[in-house]
C-alpha cells in the first residue's frame, strides 16, 4: 500500500514534465499524448490525468492551445510549448537530470 | 443497437456530471473547456469500439482508464509550493534529498488534509461510484410490463379493484438483456432508458428502486418502487406502481381509465399552497349524483388574428414575426399555423396557459398592425386534432370565444358554503366552519382573483357563466338577488367533485363592490416589517433546481430529476411578487427583504447569492413536511432572468466589427487591452467573458460571449435569456432534433439537443448562435455585423 501511494504521489508530481517534454516534439492534441505516453511502461497514466494538467500549463502560460480541423470528428485542441514553457521545461529536465543523480548518489553511498 | 449507445451516453454522461461536480469551484469557463476535452477524448474511445466490443464491460473498462472523477481537481490544483533556490546549490546531496522528499511529501500530506473535507464536501450528496452495477439477470422480469395500478404498499393492491384512480404516469417497462430497461411516462409516451440488475432497478442511483413479482390469482404482477422526491429528499416509503404482462387480464378496464383527465401521480413535486387549500376544504359528504354535467375543461385555448389596417400581411411568415415582435413574456405559445380565410391571411397560435390568453389579448388590443379575431377554447381531442390536421379542423370545432361578462365585475365577499343554492338564506349561515374562500374579485375583461383566508390569491380566468377554478376545472356561477342584495353562487370544483361526477358544493359571495376589480388586488397580509425594496431582487426568475442545502447546488448541474412545479418567480415594486407553477397558474404573494408571506404560518425565506457572475436566488419551499412535520424547507433554485443584473453593466461600441480589413487581433487588443489568454486565432477575456476569432487571413471572424459576460446584444438578449425569449426574438426552431454532438450543425433555424440538458440553435440571417444549458443561454457565437462589449 505505502508503495503504491508513493508512486501514485511521484506520477502526478511529474507528469507536468512528462506532458512538456512531450509537447518539445512538437504540437499535440490530448488524445494522442495518451496515446504515447501510454505505449511507455512504468508512466502507468490514467488517461484522464493530462486535461487537467493541459489546462493548468496553459494557464501558467507553459503551453498554448489552438484548433483544428479533423476528418474524423469534431475540431481538435492542439496545445504546443511556448517560449517561456521552453525555459521552464529546459530548468525542470536539469533539475530533474539533478535529482536522479542525487538519488543514485545516496543509493552508492557517496556522501562526500 | 440503440440501447448500447443509450448504455454509453448515460456512463459517460455519468462520468461527466461526477467530474463537473468535483470541479465545482473552478471557473467556468476553464471547467467547460476540461469537460469538452474529456467529452471528445471519451467518444473518440467509443469511436475506436469495434461494433461487437461495445459492451457494458468495454464502457466500464473506459471509464476506469480515465481515473477517479476527483483526480481532476487535485490535478488542476497549481498549489504545489515552489521550492527555494539554495535546495539545488545544496552542497550536501542527501540533505537536499531527505529535504525535496519532505518539502514534497509534506506538501502534499498538508494539501490531502486541508482538501480532503472540500473534496468531499464537493462530492456530497455522496457520489456514487462511477460505475458500480454488478449485473445479474432474473429471467422473470424480462419482457414488457403494463402499468395497471399504482399503490402505498403492495399488500394494498387487489387485481379486483383499482386503487389509483388518476391518470398513471408510467405506462410501461420493458427488461431487456444485459442489464437495461427501457420505460414509457406521460401522456406522450416519453421513452427512457435506463438499468437493472436482479431486484433493482437503476442500481446505481443513491437509492435503488426494488422491484418484486407476486402470483396472484394465477397472474403474475411487478411491483416497482417508484423513487420520488418524498422518498430521496423527505425520506418516505415509496409507493409502488403496479404492472402486469397484459392490461386485458386485470378485472378494471385500464384503458377506460387511462382516457380520463385526471392528476398525474407527480408524487415527487412540492405542491403550491392552492392544492393545499384544496385539500383541506370542508369535509362533508357529497351526495353520489350524475344529474350535472360534467364541467368542460378546456385543455387549450387557440387565438385567431389577422393583420389590422390598410397594410395587410401576406406573407404566414411575417404574421408570425410580427405577433413575436410585441409578444408577452412569459406565456408559453405553440403549433402556429394560417390559412387564407375569406382572401385573408389568418393566424393562429395556440397556447395552454389561460392567463396567456389574456395577456395575448391585451397585446392585440394595443397593436396598430395586428388584430384579434377569435378565442377558441378546445379540448384535448380537439387540440390533437387541430394539431394534426391544422386550423382547417376548427371548422367542425365549436367556437367557444370567452365573452367578457361585465355584469360581474366587482369584488364579493364570501358569505356561505352550501350543498346547494337553493339552501343558501340570507342572513343565516349555513356552514359553521371556517370559509376558506374569502373573497373573489372579477377584473376586465375576463379576469378572476380568488381569494383565500389564508391570503393566497390565484388568478384565472372567467366568461360564459363559467369562472376557472383553482384545479383549472371550470365551475359555474350566477348571480341572483335575495333581500335586494345581491349574491354570486360559484361552485367549488375540486378533482374529486369532476372524478366522481358529483354535485359540486357552491360558495355563496355577497356583492361588496360593483367597480371593475383593480388588476392585480394585492395580498392582504402585510407584515410590519419596513419595506426597503431592493433592486437586486426585482424581476423575474427561472427555476433551475431543488435542492435539500444551499451548499449541494452546483451552477449547470441539475440535482432535482422531476419536474419543478414552482417554474419561477417575479418580484414586483410594491412589495407584490408572483409564484409561477407549471400547470400555468399564478400565484401572487407578498415580500419584505429576505422573506415571502407565501399564507402559511411562517414565511418563505429567500436568499440572493452572486455564482459565476449569475444571480441565483435559493427561496425556501414552504410545504406541509415544513408547517406540519418541522422539517427544514428545502430551496427552490432560481436563475435571474430579467431585471437588474449581477453587477450592472454598460456597453462599450468599440467599432469591432466582424469581418472589417481592419478589425485584426492587434485592433482589438488596442481597443480592449492586452489579451488575457492569446492563441494563434483567438484572443481571450475571461475576465470579461468575450472571446475574439480570427479567420485565416486574420480578420475578426467570430466572437464568443462566455459566461461571466455581463452585457446584452441589442435586442436585450443576454447570457442569462432563456430559449424562449430567444425564440420569441429570432424565431422559433423549425424543428429539433436530438444529437450527441451539438458542434457545427448550423442549419436554420433548427434546434439540435443532446442528452445533457444542452442545446443549440444557428440563425444564419442574424449572424448568430446560441447555445443553451437547461434553456438558458450559455454562449452566444456571432458571426455578423458590429460587436458591443459590455465591461
Amino acid at each position: 500500500m505505502y508503495i503504491e501511494n508513493w508512486q501514485t504521489q511521484l506520477r502526478k508530481g511529474l507528469l507536468d514534465v512528462v506532458i512538456m517534454n512531450l509537447l518539445s516534439h512538437g504540437p499535440c492534441h490530448g488524445y494522442e499524448m495518451v496515446r504515447q505516453l501510454k505505449k511507455i511502461e512504468g508512466l502507468k497514466m490514467r488517461e484522464g490525468n493530462i486535461y487537467p494538467i493541459l489546462v493548468r500549463l496553459e494557464q501558467d502560460a507553459l503551453i498554448k492551445s489552438y484548433t483544428e480541423s479533423s476528418s474524423d470528428g469534431p475540431p481538435r485542441k492542439y496545445f504546443k510549448l511556448t517560449p517561456a514553457g521552453k525555459a521552464i521545461l529546459d530548468q525542470m529536465n536539469t533539475h530533474w537530470e539533478q535529482m536522479v543523480g542525487s538519488i543514485k548518489q545516496v543509493k552508492q553511498g557517496d556522501f562526500q | 443497437m440503440i440501447d448500447e449507445k443509450s448504455l454509453w451516453l448515460k456512463a459517460k454522461n455519468d462520468y461527466l456530471g461526477l467530474i463537473e461536480h468535483a470541479l465545482a469551484e473552478v471557473e467556468y469557463p476553464k471547467r467547460y473547456d476540461l469537460l469538452t476535452q474529456v467529452e471528445r477524448h471519451l467518444e473518440q474511445k467509443y469511436a475506436e469500439l469495434p461494433q461487437e466490443g461495445r459492451t457494458w464491460e468495454a464502457f466500464r473498462q473506459i471509464i476506469t482508464e480515465m481515473g477517479p472523477p476527483e483526480d481532476y481537481a487535485v490535478l488542476l490544483h497549481d498549489d504545489i509550493p515552489a521550492q527555494p533556490e539554495q535546495f539545488v546549490q545544496d552542497r550536501h546531496p542527501y540533505k537536499l534529498l531527505i529535504t525535496v522528499l519532505l518539502v514534497v511529501f509534506s506538501a502534499a500530506a498538508v494539501w490531502l488534509i486541508i482538501n480532503a473535507p472540500k473534496i468531499l464536501s464537493k462530492l456530497f450528496p455522496p457520489a456514487k461510484p462511477v460505475v458500480t452495477l454488478q449485473f445479474k439477470s432474473d429471467d422473470r422480469i424480462l419482457g414488457k410490463w403494463f402499468t395497471i395500478d399504482f399503490v402505498k404498499t403492495m399488500d394494498m393492491f387487489s387485481p379486483a379493484k383499482k386503487s389509483w384512480q388518476g391518470e398513471l404516469y408510467l405506462k410501461t417497462f420493458d427488461f431487456k438483456p444485459k442489464g437495461i430497461v427501457q420505460w414509457c411516462t406521460g401522456t406522450n409516451e416519453q421513452k427512457s432508458n435506463g438499468y437493472w440488475t436482479n431486484g433493482k432497478l437503476d442500481p446505481n442511483d443513491p437509492i435503488p428502486g426494488l422491484y418484486e413479482i407476486r402470483v396472484i390469482d394465477g397472474n403474475e404482477y411487478l411491483f416497482t418502487e417508484w423513487i420520488s422526491g418524498d422518498v430521496t429528499i423527505r425520506g418516505m416509503k415509496p409507493q409502488y406502481y403496479v404492472l402486469s404482462r397484459d392490461p386485458q387480464k386485470v378485472p378494471f378496464n385500464v384503458a377506460a381509465v387511462a382516457e380520463k383527465k385526471e392528476e398525474v401521480p407527480t408524487l415527487s413535486e412540492p405542491q403550491p399552497q392552492p392544492q393545499t387549500i384544496v385539500k383541506t376544504e370542508p369535509n362533508v359528504v357529497i351526495p353520489e349524483s350524475v344529474s350535472q354535467p360534467q364541467p368542460v375543461q378546456y385543455s387549450a385555448f387557440i387565438i385567431q388574428f389577422g393583420s389590422k389596417g390598410s397594410a395587410e400581411i401576406r406573407d404566414p411568415r411575417e404574421l408570425l414575426d410580427v405577433f413575436n415582435q410585441n409578444y408577452p413574456k412569459g406565456v408559453q405559445t405553440h403549433h402556429y399555423r394560417s390559412q387564407e380565410e375569406d382572401g385573408r391571411l389568418t393566424g393562429y397560435i395556440c397556447t395552454d396557459n389561460q392567463a396567456g390568453v389574456q395577456a395575448i389579448r391585451q397585446m392585440l388590443d394595443k397593436s396598430n398592425t395586428l388584430t384579434l379575431l377569435n378565442v377558441i377554447g378546445v379540448t384535448q381531442a380537439e387540440f390533437e386534432t387541430y394539431c394534426q390536421s391544422g386550423p382547417a379542423t376548427l371548422t367542425a370545432i365549436q367556437i367557444r370565444e370567452a365573452v367578457a361578462e361585465p355584469a360581474v365585475y366587482g369584488k364579493w365577499l364570501t358569505v356561505d358554503y352550501v350543498r346547494k343554492a337553493d339552501d343558501f338564506i340570507p342572513g343565516q349561515q349555513q356552514w359553521k366552519k371556517k370559509l376558506l374562500l374569502k373573497e373573489m374579485q372579477f377584473a376586465s375583461p375576463s379576469t378572476a382573483y380568488w381569494t383565500f383566508t389564508n391570503n393566497v390569491i390565484k388568478q384565472t380566468t372567467f366568461g360564459e357563466s363559467t369562472v376557472q377554478s383553482v384545479n383549472d376545472y371550470a365551475a359555474k356561477y350566477f348571480r341572483k338577488t335575495l333581500d335586494d342584495q345581491e349574491y354570486l353562487f360559484v361552485e367549488w370544483t375540486t378533482l374529486e367533485v369532476v372524478e366522481k361526477k358529483q354535485v359540486p358544493w357552491v360558495y355563496v359571495l355577497k356583492r361588496e363592490t360593483v367597480e371593475p376589480a383593480p388588476e392585480t388586488p394585492v395580498a392582504r397580509s402585510i407584515r410590519a416589517d419596513a419595506i426597503v425594496e431592493s433592486p437586486q431582487v426585482l424581476g423575474k426568475w427561472t427555476s433551475v433546481d431543488f435542492v435539500r442545502e444551499m451548499d449541494v447546488f452546483v451552477p449547470g448541474r441539475k440535482f432535482w430529476q422531476g419536474e419543478m412545479f414552482l417554474t419561477g418567480l417575479e418580484f414586483q415594486t410594491g412589495r407584490q411578487m408572483w409564484c409561477s407553477f407549471n400547470n400555468s397558474s399564478r400565484v401572487k404573494h407578498s415580500w419584505t427583504p429576505g422573506k415571502v408571506d407565501v399564507g402559511e404560518s411562517i414565511p418563505a425565506l429567500y436568499t440572493v447569492k452572486e455564482i459565476d457572475g449569475n444571480l441565483y436566488m435559493f427561496f425556501e419551499w414552504i410545504s406541509g413536511d415544513v408547517t406540519i412535520r418541522g422539517q427544514k424547507p428545502c430551496y427552490y433554485v432560481l436563475k435571474k432572468t430579467t431585471g437588474s443584473s449581477a453587477s450592472g453593466s454598460r456597453k462599450l461600441n468599440l467599432g469591432i466589427l466582424i469581418g472589417a480589413d481592419y478589425c485584426t487581433m492587434n485592433f482589438i487588443e488596442s481597443r480592449l487591452g492586452q489579451a488575457e489568454l492569446r492563441e494563434e486565432r483567438m484572443l481571450k477575456y475571461p475576465s470579461k467573458g468575450v472571446d475574439f476569432v480570427v479567420s485565416n487571413s486574420g480578420i475578426l471572424s467570430e466572437v464568443h460571449y462566455n459566461q461571466g459576460y455581463r452585457g446584452q446584444l441589442k435586442t436585450g438578449i443576454s447570457l442569462t435569456s432563456t430559449a424562449q425569449d430567444v425564440f420569441r426574438v429570432y424565431g422559433k426552431p423549425a424543428k429539433t432534433l436530438k444529437i450527441a454532438d451539438l458542434h457545427g450543425k448550423n442549419d436554420e433555424r433548427i434546434l439540435y439537443r443532446n442528452d445533457k440538458d444542452m442545446s443549440r440553435i444557428y440563425y444564419g440571417k442574424h449572424g448568430l448562435i446560441f447555445w443553451f444549458r437547461d434553456d438558458i443561454v450559455m454562449q452566444i457565437v456571432i458571426f455578423k455585423g458590429e460587436v458591443e462589449v459590455g465591461l
